[in-house]
C-alpha cells in the first residue's frame, strides 16, 4: 500500500515532467502565443500547492491519496490538452485554444482579471451579508415566538425553494440600479433558507437547557448572547457554506446580463467576441474563487464550532 | 439557613384542570384524586438535611423536584425556603440534572463561572471576576476536574460531566441543592464513584440542604439523613438513616442496620408495584384502556 503510494507520488512528478518537455519542445509556430512562460508558471504553482499538501498533511497521512490523485488528474489534462492541441493540430483552435493561450490571458489580462472577481465579490459579499443578517435575526424572533413561529413557517416553505432569480426581471425594475438588483437576488437566495432554517434550529433548543436557563435565572440579554447565539452558531455557518456557492451561481447568473462589470460579464462578454481563452480564463477564475470561498468558510466553521 | 417547607402540595398535568383552578372554575380540593400527579403532600427538609425521595419511575418524584425547582407551578399548596414562598426557579436554589446540566458551548470552567456569575448577580455578591475564576478552579479541584478546566463537554465521559454539573451547583454557593437523578444515566463504576465523591463533599464541607431524588435503593442509604418513599404521587413511608458518616460502602452495607433498611425499602418498592398493577387492573375494566 506504502509502495505503491510512493510510487504514484513519483509517477506524478514524472507526469510533470513529461508536459514541461513536450510544452518546451513544440516549435513557436504551432501555437497562437510565442511565450509558453505563462503556462510554465501556472504548471509550477500547481507543483508548489501539491507539495505544500503533501509538506502540510505529513502527519496526518505520510502518502495523502487525495492531493495525489487530484494532482495526477491534472497534470494528465493538461497533457491531453497540450498533445491534443498544438502538438498533434487535431483539436478546433478557436473553440480550444492551446493552454499556454489560455494561461497567457492570467498574465495579460490579471489585473482585469482581478477586478472583475473584486466587482463580483462585493455584490456577493454584500447581499450575503445582509440576508444571512436579516435571516438570523428575523428567523430567531420568529423561531422563538410560537405565534410568529406558526405563521411564518409555512410563508417560509414556500418561498425557501423558489429560486430567487426568477424574480431577476422584476428587481431589475424595482432597483435603482443594476448592482442593487444583483444584490436583492442574492440577498433574497440567501434570506429564505437561512430563515427557515433557523426558525428550525430555535425551536429545536432542547427543554432540558431551557430548564437549565431558567433554575439560573438567565435574562432575556443573556439568553440571546450566551445561549441562543451559540446554539445556532453552527447552523449559520453551515448554511454559510451552501449558500456562498448558490449564491455566486446566481451571481454569475445575474450578471450575464445586462451587467458592465464582473466575473459573469467577464465571460459573457468573451462570448460575444467568441475569445474562447479568455472564456476558459475566467471559468478557472471562478473555480478558484469559489474554492477560495469554500475554504474560508469551513475555516470559519471550525474556528467557531469547537465544541461540536 | 436553607430549610424547605411543602404544604398540601397537589399537581396536576392536565391543562383543562389547571387552567380551571386558575380561573376560579375549579377549588383545588375537587381536583378529582386519580388527575393528581402528585395528592397533597406535605414535607419539611430541615437546614442542611440531605432528603432523598425514592421510588418508582412515574411516582411523582421528579415532578416534586422541579416544582421545587420552580419549574412547574403546583395547582394547589405551598412551598417556601426559609419561610419565603417559592413563586418560580431561584438562585436560593441550585439544580443537578440527569443530562444537558451544562451548556454544549461552553468550556468546563466558563459552564461553572456562568453559574457562579448568574448567583453573584441574582444574589447581589458583586464578585470580581478574578474572584469567581478562583471559586470556578477552587470547586473544580475539589471534584477533580482542575485538569479539564479548558475542555468541552463533549469531550468529557457522562460521569465527568455530572462531576462539573456538581461542582457548579456547590460553587453557586445556595442554600438548596436540589438533584434530579443525577447519576441514573451512569455505569455502576462511575455512578459509586460519585455517590463517594458527594459522600466526601457532604463531610468536608458545610452542611446544605439536599433534596436527592433516585430510584437506587443502595444510592438512597449512602447519602440520606432521611428517605421518603413515593408511590403513585403521595409520600408513602419515611425514615431516618442515622449510620454515622463517612460511610464506607464496604463495611457499611454489612451492617445489620443497613440491611433492615434495605429490606424494607425493597419491600415498599415491591407493594408498590404491586398496587400499581391492582390500580392497572382495575382501570382497565372501567376505562376499557390504560392511563394514567
Amino acid at each position: 500500500m506504502r509502495k505503491a503510494m510512493k510510487l504514484r507520488i513519483v509517477f506524478a512528478h514524472l507526469l510533470m515532467a513529461a508536459l514541461i518537455l513536450v510544452v518546451a519542445l513544440v516549435p513557436n509556430h504551432r501555437r497562437n502565443v510565442a511565450d509558453p512562460t505563462a503556462f510554465f508558471v501556472t504548471i509550477g504553482i500547481i507543483e508548489v500547492l501539491y507539495l505544500v499538501a503533501l509538506v502540510h498533511g505529513r502527519k496526518q497521512d505520510p502518502f495523502p491519496q487525495g492531493s495525489t490523485d487530484i494532482t495526477l488528474c491534472v497534470w494528465v489534462l493538461l497533457l491531453l490538452w497540450e498533445i491534443f492541441g498544438p502538438v498533434l493540430g487535431i483539436a478546433h483552435n478557436v473553440l480550444l485554444p492551446s493552454p499556454e493561450n489560455v494561461f497567457n490571458v492570467f498574465a495579460d489580462h490579471g489585473g482585469e482579471l482581478a477586478l472583475s472577481v473584486v466587482s463580483s465579490l462585493e455584490l456577493l459579499l454584500s447581499g450575503f451579508f445582509f440576508g444571512t443578517l436579516f435571516g438570523v435575526i428575523l428567523g430567531v424572533i420568529c423561531g422563538w415566538i410560537p405565534r410568529l413561529r406558526a405563521m411564518f413557517y409555512p410563508i417560509a416553505n414556500v418561498f425557501a425553494p423558489i429560486p430567487s432569480v426568477v424574480f431577476t426581471p422584476f428587481l431589475v425594475i424595482l432597483m435603482p440600479n443594476y448592482r442593487l438588483a444583483a444584490v436583492m437576488v442574492i440577498l433574497l437566495g440567501v434570506f429564505w433558507p437561512q430563515f427557515l432554517s433557523m426558525i428550525l434550529r430555535v425551536g429545536s433548543l432542547p427543554p432540558a437547557i431551557i430548564d437549565n436557563t431558567r433554575v439560573l435565572k438567565v435574562s432575556n440579554l443573556t439568553m440571546i448572547t450566551k445561549i441562543i447565539m451559540p446554539y445556532i452558531l453552527p447552523d449559520i455557518l453551515k448554511g454559510l457554506r451552501i449558500s456562498l456557492t448558490t449564491g455566486f451561481l446566481m451571481l454569475m447568473y445575474a450578471e450575464s446580463f445586462g451587467a458592465k462589470s464582473g466575473i459573469g460579464y467577464w465571460i459573457s462578454n468573451a462570448n460575444v467576441f467568441a475569445n474562447y481563452a479568455n472564456i476558459y480564463a475566467g471559468i478557472i477564475t471562478c473555480g478558484i474563487t469559489v474554492t477560495v470561498l469554500n475554504y474560508g468558510s469551513a475555516w470559519l466553521q471550525k474556528r467557531f464550532t469547537k465544541w461540536h | 439557613m436553607g430549610s424547605l417547607s411543602l404544604r398540601d402540595l397537589c399537581f396536576t398535568y392536565d391543562e383543562d384542570l389547571v387552567k380551571g383552578v386558575q380561573h376560579h372554575r375549579i377549588a383545588p380540593d375537587e381536583v378529582p384524586g386519580e388527575k393528581l400527579v402528585l395528592k397533597h403532600l406535605d414535607l419539611e427538609v430541615a437546614d442542611g438535611e440531605f432528603l432523598c425521595l425514592v421510588g418508582h419511575s412515574g411516582c411523582g418524584k421528579s415532578t416534586t423536584l422541579r416544582i421545587l425547582a420552580g419549574l412547574q407551578k403546583p395547582i394547589a399548596g405551598t412551598i417556601e425556603t426559609n419561610g419565603n414562598p417559592i413563586e418560580g426557579p431561584g438562585l436560593d436554589r441550585s439544580v443537578v440534572f440527569q443530562n444537558y446540566s451544562l451548556f454544549p458551548w461552553m468550556t468546563v470552567k466558563k459552564n461553572v463561572e456562568f453559574g457562579i456569575k448568574q448567583a453573584s448577580i441574582e444574589l447581589s455578591r458583586g464578585l470580581s471576576k478574578g474572584q469567581m475564576s478562583d471559586i470556578a478552579d477552587e470547586y473544580l479541584t475539589k471534584v477533580s476536574m482542575r485538569k479539564a478546566a479548558d475542555l468541552y463537554p463533549y469531550q468529557l465521559s457522562g460521569g465527568m460531566r455530572q462531576r462539573v454539573a456538581i461542582a457548579r451547583a456547590l460553587a453557586m454557593d445556595t442554600e438548596v441543592l436540589l438533584f434530579d437523578e443525577p447519576f441514573g444515566a451512569l455505569d455502576i463504576k462511575t455512578r459509586r464513584e460519585l455517590q463517594m465523591l458527594m459522600e466526601d463533599l457532604w463531610v468536608s464541607g458545610r452542611k446544605k440542604t439536599a433534596v436527592f431524588v433516585t430510584h437506587d435503593i443502595e444510592e438512597a442509604l449512602l447519602l440520606a439523613d432521611r428517605i421518603v418513599f413515593m408511590s403513585a404521587g403521595e409520600f408513602r413511608d419515611e425514615f431516618e438513616v442515622s449510620a454515622p458518616r463517612p460511610r464506607v460502602p464496604e463495611v457499611y452495607f454489612e451492617t445489620p442496620e443497613y440491611k433492615r433498611m434495605h429490606a424494607h425499602l425493597l419491600d415498599l418498592f415491591y407493594k408498590a408495584e404491586e398496587t400499581k398493577l391492582d390500580q392497572a387492573d382495575r382501570e382497565q375494566v372501567f376505562d376499557g384502556g390504560a392511563t394514567l
